[in-house]
């Protein structure tokens, strides 16, 4: 009894482990400390849960671009028809630190010159 | 298929789960909950059938767990099928969400084929194990943990 005990304790904790060791869009620790900027053609837009999100072509091929979540994109003012396909976005963010991945998390996004601030507190100015 | 799945993104209910900033959370908690009716359900059924609470009679707990997992799955399936309306294409081409659905569909024809067994039968009426059942007692709760992990990845693939 004691050992099948352990041995259901074990299972959920490992359980646990496992998927705490993934963290898509939550955090930064899976990003650079670098915060860097690229520019793209919007090829797709997902404005809404679980999480809003830009494809974008750039010079170096296609990357996905994190916005803030929906909260945090709405209050950006970056809402339903505030970007089109085909147009061109300045982002800036922190890559994903594996190079492989071509991800971003964007703390701003710029649009016609004008800006929506995902992450307004970590913007770093150059 | 792919008109299908646009169909279903452009349905009211969709849009209102991608527009509203409560929705979506609170269908998500649903879907969350009734998750953890049909495991809290089948894992305390499953280990009866594996020796433990022998004290209980194993119809006495069969027939009111089973109850709350087949509440559980309904709900699940409903809050589940509202949460992949939002973007459909999306989650069938995610390789995650496809294992999570043969996962369970094999856990429910598991549950279903126990079901049909004279052992199962003879175990609600005389109370005796049999090991055909405790091997579908382990493999039902191996695919029910493993569902749920295939289901946490979506979000990480």
């Amino acid at each position: 009894m004691m050992i099948r005990k352990a041995w259901t304790l074990a299972a959920g904790l490992a359980t646990t482990v496992l998927i705490s060791s993934a963290f898509a869009h939550h955090g930064w620790d899976w990003t650079q400390d670098e915060q860097t900027e690229m520019t793209g053609t919007i090829t797709s837009i997902y404005i809404g849960p679980p999480h809003p999100r830009l494809e974008i072509t750039t010079e170096d091929g296609p990357w996905s671009v994190d916005l803030g979540n929906p909260r945090q994109t709405q209050s950006a003012g970056f809402v339903e028809g505030t970007a089109a396909v085909g147009d061109v976005v300045l982002i800036r963010g922190h890559r994903s630190a594996d190079n492989n991945e071509k991800l971003i998390k964007a703390v701003r996004a710029t649009i016609d010159g004008r800006q929506y601030d995902f992450y307004p507190d970590l913007i770093r100015e150059d | 298929m792919s008109a299908l799945l646009e169909l279903l993104s452009q349905w009211p209910v969709a849009a209102f789960l991608r527009q509203s900033l409560w929705a979506y959370p609170v269908v998500n908690a649903l879907h969350i909950l009734s998750i953890g009716l049909i495991a809290g359900a089948i894992t305390t059924l499953d280990l009866r059938v594996l020796g433990m609470f022998r004290d209980i009679p194993l119809a006495a707990l069969a027939r009111p767990l089973l109850r709350v997992a087949l509440t559980g799955m309904v709900m699940t399936v409903l809050s589940g099928f509202l949460l992949f309306s939002v973007q459909p294409d999306t989650y069938l081409g995610n390789a995650a969400f496809q294992t999570k659905l043969v996962l369970i569909t094999l856990a429910i024809a598991n549950a279903l084929i126990v079901h049909q067994l004279p052992s199962w039968r003879r175990a609600i009426a005389n109370n005796h194990g049999h090991p055909v059942l405790a091997a579908a007692a382990l493999l039902s709760m191996l695919l029910w943990a493993a569902t749920i992990l295939a289901g946490r990845w979506i979000a990480f693939v």
